[in-house]
């Protein structure tokens, strides 16, 4: 695989991730919530870009701390991992497809039990403050692990893949592009735009969102499947 | 007389009175959340409150559900945006 194929997989990977929408759904409720209460626009707009530094950090920090493991563990990735990844892509795939939004509600419920939702829909409400902000950031992150961890995974496979030069620009472009429609929502909150404008494009394009997350993950699983395995045994360098 | 509610978005639904402040708390932090103005804010939770406070008149028992349905009606008239974020707040996470 050429370095130039490594970055498009990655990009891929960060296009697909920037589809789930746990975070979004969260400074939607946070930023509605916080204007409701007649916080000033600076200050929602500093709450909301904390909650996205939080993202941002976890998002890196995730991805840093898996492919430090693998190029700790690992001086060349074996073929069982490539093949791991893809088998869980395919699989998480199916299960956004299936679970992603709860089926017959309105809205944009997400799959997540109710309890943890209203947890989080408290504690986003709530927020009053940048820290905690930027912690709520962080904790929506972990709180998508299920769906992110296949994507992580085959990131962090591809950045360790990588020559050592190019990984620090391949895990920027992969935060910065799976972080960007985060930003773009807290760049239009900031910027004065109506917080049901948002939700209500959520809401109309949530299934598209959900079919090509979900497609798009299958077709990244068995792509790198065929080229990591298939083609690697094709031409007699099977692990 | 005060009509009765049956809360139903409660982890365990029960009957509360109604109370219109707290109406009127939802609908102005819905008007504030699509950027009205305070002053238009604060006078369409009024005219809202009063809607329901109106419609309540003959019934004495009605669920949240119908509070949020008839307060969203007459909330769509002055802002449609402010309405649809009241009436989906609970369904965004």
């Amino acid at each position: 695989m050429t370095t130039l194929e490594t970055f498009i997989l990655l990009a891929a990977a960060a296009i697909i991730q920037a589809s789930f929408q746990l975070s979004v759904s969260m400074v939607t409720v946070m930023s509605g919530h916080a204007l409701g209460k007649k916080t000033a626009l600076a200050r929602v707009s500093q709450l909301t870009s904390s909650f996205s530094l939080g993202v941002i950090t976890m998002t890196a920090l995730s991805l840093a701390f898996l492919s430090f493991v693998l190029a700790s563990l690992f001086a060349e990735i074996p073929t069982i991992l490539w093949s791991a990844s893809s088998g869980l892509m395919v699989g998480v795939g199916l299960a956004v497809w299936l679970f992603y939004y709860r089926r017959g509600s309105a809205g944009t419920i997400l799959w997540i039990p109710r309890p943890m939702a209203d947890y989080l829909t408290k504690r986003a409400r709530a927020t009053t403050i940048t820290p905690e902000a930027f912690g709520l950031g962080l904790t929506s992150v972990i709180g998508e692990v299920i769906f992110t961890i296949a994507l992580t995974f085959v990131a962090a496979l591809l950045l360790v893949d990588l020559p050592l030069s190019l990984q620090l620009a391949g895990l920027l472009m992969y935060v910065v592009v799976a972080t960007l429609p985060l930003t773009i929502i807290a760049t239009q909150v900031s910027a004065g735009e109506s917080i049901a404008r948002i939700q209500r494009w959520r809401e109309q394009n949530k299934h598209f969102l959900q079919f090509a997350g979900g497609g798009a993950l299958i077709v990244l699983g068995v792509y790198i499947y065929v080229e990591r395995i298939i083609v690697h045994f094709m031409i007699g360098g099977g692990a | 007389m005060t009509s009765q509610v049956i809360a139903l978005h409660d982890a365990s639904p029960h009957t509360e009175p109604f109370d219109p402040k707290r109406l009127y708390d939802s609908i102005e932090a819905a008007c504030l959340s699509v950027n009205l103005a305070g002053g238009l804010a604060e006078d369409t939770a009024e005219h809202v409150t009063r809607a329901v406070e109106l419609w309540l008149r003959t019934r004495p028992e009605v669920t949240s559900e119908d509070i949020r349905r008839i307060a969203t009606q007459s909330l769509t008239i002055v802002s449609p945006e402010a309405a649809y974020l009241y009436k989906h707040h609970h369904n965004m996470l």
